[in-house]
């Protein structure tokens, strides 16, 4: 899994091959270089992006085509010191997957991910107030599949929504 | 890492069935680790060979897989193998016949990381 990702759009992740001399030491690319690939498989899901080969031969593949049910399987719930849930938030190794679609994304590289980023204004209102740029993107993509998925609780009318949005106004 | 057994006599503590539990279903940030072996024959060059791995872990969306070539060098395919289709369930471990032979294979170690 990736570990970082900077705002140079370099990625550093590490070899999990026990047995390699660099197996301590981060490997590093950068997210434009051509070793960075996008690998659509068969079928319509499967695709994968593939990170530059180790020394030693071991290479990582990044899980590149989430569903929203898997996303959502993904999340943490954060509970307080008395154990009342308190919300959920995306994993950051898949918030971190998630970045780096988006990047190949915009280079031309990869198809659109499932998931949205924030409007610049968005991004910028949750850097200002301090937040990593990962964690701001885990709490972005948590409100999108929490929020969409609370209309899509079966037996809920989303036409209601608009109607009693229509009378309130 | 290995399992803690349990002595008869002893109490069951939930740390003990938790570790089988975690086999079953990893946390976030948990590895599962283990050995592929990608064999088959290609009819013609760029002929796909390919193998589905599955994983001990369910339930848990993983985030990469990394595998090497380790136990066997890649023979009869153009580059050692690439994964696809990773999932709850285990992943898929493919690569292309270099030519018209009876022989491919390819095979190491995995790491799945959750």
């Amino acid at each position: 899994m990736l570990h970082a990702i900077y705002e140079d759009g370099t990625i550093e992740w590490a070899c999990t091959n026990e047995e390699c001399e660099f197996a301590e030491a981060r490997l590093s690319a950068h997210a434009e270089h051509a070793t960075v690939k996008y690998l659509p498989v068969s079928g319509k899901r499967g695709a994968v992006i593939a990170l530059p080969q180790c020394l030693c031969g071991t290479q990582t593949f990044l899980k590149a085509d989430y569903t929203r049910k898997e996303l959502l399987s993904g999340m943490f719930r954060v509970v307080d010191d008395q154990g009342q849930e308190r919300g959920h938030i995306l994993k950051l190794g898949h918030v971190r997957n998630l970045l780096l679609h988006h990047m190949l994304h915009l280079q031309g590289r990869a198809p659109e991910p499932l998931v949205p980023l924030p409007s610049r204004e968005t991004l910028v209102r949750m850097l200002e107030n301090g937040l990593p740029h990962e964690v701001a993107l885990a709490f972005w993509w948590t409100h999108v599949l929490i929020g969409e998925q609370v209309v899509m609780l079966p037996g809920f009318d989303s036409r209601l929504l608009q109607i009693e949005t229509r009378a309130n106004i | 890492m290995p399992l803690n057994t349990v002595t008869t006599g002893n109490t069951i503590l939930a740390a003990d069935i938790n570790q089988l539990v975690q086999v079953l279903q990893r946390a976030a940030g948990q590895t599962e680790t283990g050995k592929y072996h990608l064999g088959g024959s290609s009819y013609t060059n760029g002929a796909l060979v390919s193998m589905y791995m599955p994983s001990l872990s369910r339930t848990t969306a993983p985030v990469s897989a990394s595998i090497d070539t380790s136990d066997t060098a890649p023979s009869g395919l153009q580059a050692a193998p690439s994964t696809g289709h990773l999932t709850a369930n285990g992943f898929q471990v493919f690569a292309f016949g270099s030519g018209t032979t009876s022989n491919c294979n390819a095979g190491g170690n995995y790491t799945i990381q959750y």
